[in-house]
């Protein structure tokens, strides 16, 4: 009977308190009554069941708390960015560093792959290696000057100009900088790479210079150009009038900032693939003629992509794999749609996105 | 928040050593409730995290001697020429595959031990089990290698690739009683009165199919065997218990394991058997058997092999592999690996070390 007495007060003392919590905070009060309930009941598998549900409710809950400001973050970053930046993709999934976590490893995690891909690789994994147990709450990465050459085969990313932001919980730690720039430290770093050029077989193998600044105590900026990342840093010390991908494109209404992963790109006349190139990828990949621009989104729960062309020109569509993996059709005049069950088909969808956003392997 | 930290490290400190008790539980759960109630999450995502951990604890331990009974019963069931056991004692959830969790070799080793509940129903099965708890799986496997009837009498249906041929027997003791609903239709016969579903099975991608037949030994025991006679021998033995049992007591293989690990395996090779094709032709090292042990040391792996000489020798060398494996020669003709409990030897552990204890995979 107490025990009764005391369920219907605790009942009655979460519906009270229910009207000023969110819906998923009284789901996961919900969650743990039911915890609370199995243990006194000396339930434990149930309760181990419960306890699981429960951490990985509330790990979400963390992992969102964490990228509250992201919008903010984001709008910050675009004032920083050159006004010639043309893509730009941010991955609001938080992770945590581990260095014992190779980069094939990292194959069903695309996403995150291409977050760390560049850092992971500097000074031969050791400036990554530092960073052992840190977590990353959001990565914001741009880029400009995309090789048109090298936008239908995976490979790896040589021409462009790309910069990355890592947005830490909390401040970090790196040995002496190598030099200063507009009054931050700067790291000049290196990476082996390969490149396998269009009809070579054996992939030349180089030294790709890196340059990484602490531009706040809990943000890391890496970028392939040192005059990239001046201006960058200039911007940051003095906000400037103009932005990045201002926000009157037209990419911009069908960009969904609630997404885990979104991503746009507004193509230049200089990056934008000729249709030779376009339709010779046609032997894998699906575009459509003349496209202005692109947006992508990931839906980490449901493992959805979605891919939105703007062109008023008809896809180029050939039987191919992909015909599988790719639903296609058009919600609205000039916007041609890819969507994508990443559960079914694997991490391919993704890589192929981060190649229409102009983002290539690093390695 | 220093008190509450003190408490969580505490309590994870205090883990191992002892079982956490209802009252060091329930105090767990009230200050992850009072942390999510604030809405500090990163709080009340450690607290949950410790209180998850402290759950299972209290679980494996109170399932622990039930489950050392249930062994020995099973090994007396066994027939006398099972030449490899695997048993998985600590309790574990079936759990749909995500690939984008890191794996540790436990978790490698875990789905050699539910095989055949995964082959079983033409693999139908397996999902409508998801979300229940296991709290014993133990295979025992014997003739690996042996070419089956099916392929005998058709030639065409040979391959080389996948894993190993092998006659098995698995029994699975669930946490809860299993609806006979979960079959999704009425058994096909009755096998020395126990209600029987069969189905003739793809097994490990190869041309060939295999009757896979499952018997309800009790509402949360189930038996699972890719061989009739097998089946047979089981269940005859569980009712008339008879001498010799399988892989018996006085092996000299039952000295090196530690069965207290949340899985462990132990062979003893049949004249050499496949362990010398495995290790390449010209190479017998005079192996007689060996015991391997999963989730050891954070995650790990350990084996010993009674043999002439070193067979870790070329894991060990293996770059891929470099700092993460050690061997040692325990005493004369007893060889010892230990594999760190990293993803990135994760795979290797659970691969290797089962292709070792039989299930080999060719690919």
């Amino acid at each position: 009977m107490r025990h009764g007495m005391r369920q219907i007060f605790c009942v009655a003392l979460l519906a009270a308190s229910l009207g000023a919590q969110t819906p998923s905070q009284a789901g996961v009060v919900t969650n743990i009554e039911q915890l609370r309930a199995a243990i006194e009941d000396n339930l434990l598998s149930s309760a181990a069941m419960l306890a699981a549900k429960l951490s990985d409710a509330v790990q979400k809950q963390f992992d969102a708390s964490l990228v509250r400001d992201s919008a903010l973050r984001v709008n910050e970053v675009l004032t920083w960015l050159p006004d010639d930046i043309e893509s730009l993709w941010v991955n609001q999934a938080p992770f945590t560093i581990n260095s014992d976590v190779s980069l094939q490893l990292l194959y069903y995690r695309p996403i995150q792959a291409y977050s760390v891909d560049r850092l992971m690789a500097q000074n031969g994994g050791s400036i990554y290696a530092k960073l052992n147990g840190r977590t990353i709450r959001l990565v914001i990465a741009a880029a400009r000057k995309t090789d048109r050459r090298s936008h239908t085969i995976p490979d790896a990313m040589m021409a462009t100009d790309v910069a990355c932001f890592y947005f830490f919980t909390e401040p970090i730690d790196l040995p002496a900088p190598d030099e200063s720039l507009a009054g931050r430290p700067v790291w000049r770093t290196t990476a082996i790479v390969h490149r396998r050029e269009f009809g070579r077989g054996v992939p030349a193998t180089r030294e790709d210079g890196n340059w990484i600044a602490l531009a706040r105590p809990d943000l890391l900026v890496l970028a392939n150009r040192r005059e990239l990342l001046s201006e960058i840093l200039q911007r940051v010390a003095e906000p400037p009038k103009t932005r990045a991908l201002p926000g009157d494109l037209p990419e911009w209404t069908h960009v969904d900032m609630s997404s885990s992963f979104w991503a746009l790109r507004h193509y230049t006349a200089q990056s934008k693939p000729p249709l030779e190139w376009r339709r010779f990828q046609a032997g894998g990949i699906l575009t459509p003629d003349e496209p202005s621009g692109v947006t992508v989104r990931f839906d980490a729960n449901q493992e959805r992509l979605e891919i939105l062309y703007l062109s008023t020109s008809p896809m180029i569509q050939t039987r191919g794999p992909e015909d599988a993996i790719f639903a296609i059709d058009q919600p609205q005049a000039g916007v041609w749609r890819l969507t994508s069950d990443v559960k079914k088909s694997g991490p391919w969808p993704i890589q192929f996105a981060f190649t229409t956003l102009g983002f290539e392997e690093y390695r | 928040m220093t008190r509450i930290l003190a408490l969580v490290l505490v309590a994870a400190a205090a883990l191992p050593a002892q079982t956490p008790s209802k009252a060091d539980l329930l105090r767990l759960t009230d200050e992850a409730e009072a942390a999510i109630r604030e809405g500090d999450w990163a709080k009340a995502a450690q607290l949950t995290r410790s209180l998850r951990t402290a759950v299972e604890d209290a679980r494996n331990k109170s399932m622990a001697a039930a489950g050392t009974e249930l062994v020995e019963a099973v090994l007396a069931w066994l027939p006398p020429d099972t030449e490899t056991v695997v048993v998985a004692q600590q309790p574990f959830s079936i759990l749909a595959v995500d690939n984008t969790k890191d794996v540790n070799a436990l978790d490698g080793a875990r789905t050699y031990s539910v095989m055949m509940l995964t082959a079983a129903e033409k693999q139908k099965l397996y999902p409508s089990l998801l979300g229940r708890t296991l709290r014993l799986a133990m295979l025992g496997a014997r003739r690996f290698g042996e070419e089956p009837e099916e392929t005998r009498a058709n030639a065409s249906k040979r391959s080389e690739l996948g894993m190993i041929e092998f006659q098995a027997c698995a029994v699975y003791a669930f946490t809860e009683p299993v609806a006979e609903s979960v079959f999704g239709r009425p058994p096909d016969e009755s096998v020395m009165g126990y209600r029987t579903w069969t189905s003739r099975t793809a097994w490990n991608e190869k041309p060939v199919v295999y009757p896979v037949s499952v018997s309800l030994l009790k509402p949360d025991l189930l038996i699972a065997c890719n061989n009739r006679e097998f089946l047979e021998q089981m269940l005859t033995r569980m009712v008339s218990p008879a001498q010799p049992r399988a892989l018996p007591a006085d092996l000299p293989e039952w000295k090196l394991l530690d069965r207290t690990a949340p899985l462990w395996g132990i062979t003893h090779y049949r004249g050499g058997g496949h362990a010398v094709e495995l290790m390449g032709a010209g190479k017998d090292i005079g192996q007689i058997g060996m015991t391997a042990e999963f989730g050891v040391a954070s995650g790990g792996a350990r084996a010993r092999m009674l043999s002439r000489s070193d067979p870790w020798k070329e894991l060990v060398d293996n770059s891929e592999l470099a700092g993460m494996v050690r061997s040692r020669k325990v005493s004369e003709g007893v060889w010892e690996i230990s594999i760190d409990g990293n993803p990135q030897a994760a795979n290797m552990a659970a691969f290797g070390l089962m292709a070792m204890l039989g299930f080999a995979v060719f690919i």
